[in-house]
């Protein structure tokens, strides 16, 4: 009863005065033959104090809030789909529940192998929900040197947010959606006007706050045009 | 002679204001009796302030728009509004029958609400008119002098659906047909008034959106059906015939149903509007008057005996399945003559919510035990009223409550005999009495408990984030922000110390505790922003956020302040929770609010005052529990004006 008390009075005040938010951030090593790594970390940091209060709670706002063995075991899961997907390898993990800091990275071979990894589940919710979403997210050309980071809105991604109550909805008000993709060429050009490419030219930086990419306003699609040495 | 004649007087006056009552048209069956007193309320905010405030503008616009123009202020809505409203319910063999009785001035205004099309099935009777849905059988009568409107629920026979069941189609027909017409009626009426309000509109296209959809429904059902006919062998016709059959049954069994409820409806407002209840009237129950106290109450709702409800609703069903649960679960002993009577008032200076819950002499007994609790008045030597955001309280006996839970669960089940249950319960509640030693429990937690808020501190929080070096490469960074945490200390009587130190030995060798001049110092996470203390010193048992706190009260040193309001609030009572809305809502950070938010948090800062709801320890077989608002008489001529002025504020 007691840390449910606790719990509680916490709670109470995170949702009046602590902020939240998370950053997911993207990450990709690419080699000229097409190989690479990727690493997907998701910080959720900055709510930390408000995370801690909820995973005191079996539920919150009517959702059931997991506890660290079923985040810990999503991960296992996430982990055991890459080790059965073709041509991913070296894939490593890090989890950590003081920073509310989680991470999965892998070596791939070419990054239709890093496609495939969410193939299976792009087409279920396509097909589940009656959504557009392209099963393609990358795709590079050796010859030309052409990487592209593919991204096509679906309105679902706005109505599944408009379907959220406007406290939930909160959640996503400071949250943000960041790539990188570091390349061994120079980058000769870039597509998404917002991307920034770093001073040595090898580096494209793409940060886009989440409400304006939920509602389809800005984009994480980009087309980058290394030189071809 | 005066005295006798000014009695004389009064007498007919209250006899005269007694018929007026609607109240006479209650029988003294009912089971539920909601009131609304118009004089009370009007007393309080007249029909005048009303027109005069936003939110009432926004209803009589409403009302001019839905009424063509006739309705322009509350006098000509006809509603009588210096009488008493009223809700009842009536429970009969498993048939919820529901009664709302408005007093009325004039019918006039009331029939300028109708559409066209409703105005057409009006059916009078003497000097009674009346209509009825034909899709849910509700009754609207009325007179020059009230209007009723009953509504009926048969509880006794399940409808036995199933997933070949398409045969709703009738009923849907005729509820598609009335749906559409009203929709219909309601656009008429928007497109002869010229001013379009977007929640209207959208209202009405809900309303037409909803009938598409059942008419969509049907023509899928349908079409499902003459496809399944392509079907042509005879296994499948038998099976047809036999799905056709028993839908048909049920579909009778429903109409059936539909109408005899309909029927039942009419003959229940026709007895109420044309009967004669002045001698055999809900006031002819003693429980139903006392209740009404001195009745200076603005609304007030009494329950009358929880059984006989239970009874009504569930006689059919254990009548079928021989399950009994009025034995079964002691049910008769437990909760006979329970009953429930609330009523809220509106204060100068506050508003309140009164509820007293009457017992069985069975669970009286069993409760006076659990909450048979004495409050530790050392606890008020340990917090700051002044600096306080608010408490909970919890006055119990753990002793009580680990003796009579067993005790309970036994008699829920000692008429049983028969029932696996029945069996095995009564053992496993020995067992748990054997077990537990509810002395031993007891002296490490008496069972009188005090959680306070005492004040909420800023503090800096780390957090990790990213910078990127030149080439874009990933650096952890780790920032620091400020967050408002709570310091709050749990307090409860503890004679325990030696089984608390022997916890705390454990705590400290899985190195979950750690130990400095007598205070214990939870491990938490990084994540979590405040640290937590364990401490037991002169027979209580401390938890809380604030080391120099707890260090101050091992040493003697703090210097508690309570008010004797607070003091009599947590010890006289078995709960209290009590909440200083004006020092939480001061803490909202309205500078960094919008504009248009922050003038609302400035209106909430300046009208908002404390919170209390307090549950008072049984006396005789009755509890009383009070919630309180109390609100600021500057601005506001009443708690009732402060909640319409609260209203407008938020009107944008």
């Amino acid at each position: 009863m007691i840390k449910k008390v606790v719990a509680h009075t916490m709670l109470l005040f995170s949702l009046l005065l602590f902020t939240s938010c998370f950053e997911i951030l993207e990450e990709i090593n690419l080699n000229n033959d097409g190989s690479g790594n990727i690493a997907v970390t998701f910080n959720l940091s900055k709510s930390k104090s408000k995370l801690a209060s909820v995973m005191l709670l079996d539920s919150v706002n009517g959702y059931k809030v997991p506890s660290k063995e079923d985040i810990n075991l999503s991960i296992k899961n996430a982990i055991d789909h890459l080790n059965k997907t073709d041509g991913i390898s070296n894939i490593k993990k890090s989890v950590d529940f003081d920073n509310y800091i989680f991470s999965i990275s892998c070596d791939f071979k070419n990054v239709n192998n890093v496609n495939a990894i969410f193939k299976e589940s792009i087409q279920n919710q396509n097909k589940r929900e009656k959504t557009n979403f392209s099963t393609t997210n990358y795709s590079f050309n050796k010859s030309n040197k052409l990487f592209k980071r593919h991204f096509v809105y679906d309105t679902s991604i706005k109505k599944s947010f408009n379907t959220l109550k406007s406290e939930d909805r909160k959640v996503f008000n400071d949250a943000s959606y960041t790539t990188i993709y570091r390349f061994k060429n120079v980058i000769k050009s870039v597509s998404n006007n917002i991307a920034k490419v770093s001073p040595n030219k090898k580096a494209v930086m793409l940060r886009v706050a989440a409400i304006p990419l939920i509602f389809g306003e800005k984009s994480i699609e980009n087309t980058i045009q290394l030189i071809n040495n | 002679m005066k005295k006798l004649l000014l009695g004389i007087t009064l007498c007919y006056a209250s006899f005269t204001l007694q018929a007026q009552d609607l109240i006479n048209k209650i029988p003294s069956n009912a089971a539920v009796v909601a009131s609304i007193k118009g004089k009370n309320v009007m007393d309080l905010f007249s029909a005048k302030e009303f027109e005069e405030s936003k939110i009432g503008k926004k209803f009589l616009k409403r009302l001019s728009r839905n009424s063509n123009g006739k309705i322009t202020n509350l006098n000509a809505l006809g509603l009588d509004l210096s009488n008493s409203f009223y809700y009842f319910l009536e429970a009969e063999k498993g048939i919820f029958s529901n009664y709302f009785l408005i007093p009325m001035k004039s019918s006039k205004g009331f029939m300028s609400l109708l559409s066209k099309h409703e105005k057409e099935k009006v059916k009078t009777e003497g000097n009674v008119s009346y209509m009825q849905k034909e899709y849910d059988g509700v009754v609207t009568m009325w007179d020059e002098n009230a209007l009723l409107v009953v509504f009926s629920e048969d509880t006794t026979k399940n409808d036995d659906h199933s997933s070949y069941d398409y045969s709703e189609t009738e009923v849907k027909n005729t509820e598609i047909i009335e749906v559409v017409e009203d929709a219909v009626e309601i656009e008429e009426t928007v497109i002869e008034g010229i001013e379009d309000e977007a929640v209207i509109e959208y209202t009405e296209v809900e309303v037409v959106e909803e009938a598409y959809e059942t008419t969509k429904d049907v023509v899928e059902e349908t079409v499902i059906e003459s496809t399944e006919t392509d079907y042509n062998n005879d296994y499948y016709k038998k099976q047809q015939e036999r799905r056709d059959k028993e839908r048909k049954e049920r579909e009778a069994k429903r109409v059936a149903k539909r109408e005899r409820i309909a029927k039942l409806n009419l003959e229940k407002a026709k007895a109420i509007m044309f009967g004669n209840y002045t001698n055999n009237n809900i006031l002819k129950s003693s429980s139903y008057r006392n209740s009404l106290g001195k009745g200076n109450h603005e609304a007030h709702v009494w329950v009358n005996d929880f059984m006989k409800i239970y009874q009504q609703t569930l006689s059919e069903f254990y009548g079928i399945s021989g399950f009994n649960p009025f034995e079964l679960y002691g049910f008769n002993t437990l909760y006979k003559g329970t009953s429930v009577t609330s009523t809220l008032n509106f204060k100068e200076d506050n508003v309140s919510v009164n509820l007293n819950y009457t017992m069985s002499e069975a669970l009286a007994k069993h409760t006076k035990a659990m909450y048979n609790g004495t409050m530790n008045k050392n606890f008020f030597k340990y917090f700051n009223e002044n600096q306080m955001l608010g408490y909970f309280a919890i006055n119990a006996s753990m002793e009580g409550i680990l003796t009579e839970y067993p005790k309970l669960m036994e008699s829920m089940f000692v008429n049983a005999k028969e029932n696996e249950m029945a069996k095995v319960a009564p053992l496993a509640t020995e067992l748990l009495s054997i077990f537990l030693d509810e002395k031993a429990i007891a002296e490490l937690v008496r069972g009188d408990m005090l959680f306070v808020i005492n004040d909420i501190t800023k503090k800096q929080v780390t957090y990790t984030t990213y910078d990127y070096d030149e080439d874009y490469n990933r650096v952890s960074v780790e920032k620091t922000k400020e967050e408002t945490v709570p310091d709050f200390l749990f307090m409860a009587t503890s004679n325990g110390q030696s089984i608390f130190n022997k916890l705390m030995g454990l705590g400290k060798l899985e190195k979950e505790l750690t130990y400095e001049n007598g205070i214990y110092k939870i491990k938490t996470p990084r994540s979590v922003p405040v640290n937590l203390y364990l401490m037991h010193t002169n027979g209580v048992l401390f938890f809380g956020t604030s080391k120099e706190h707890l260090t101050a009260i091992k040493n003697g040193t703090y210097s508690g302040n309570v008010s004797s309001t607070h003091k009599k609030y947590i010890s006289k009572n078995s709960s209290v929770v009590y909440i200083n809305g004006k020092k939480i809502v001061s803490q909202i950070p309205a500078k960094e609010m919008p504009r248009e938010f922050k003038n609302k948090i400035d209106f909430m800062s300046d009208n908002t005052e404390d919170l209390i709801f307090k549950s008072g320890k049984i006396k005789g077989n009755t509890i009383n529990s009070t919630l309180i608002l109390n609100t600021p008489t500057q601005g506001h001529k009443n708690s009732l004006a402060y909640f319409i002025n609260f209203i407008d504020a938020f009107i944008d």
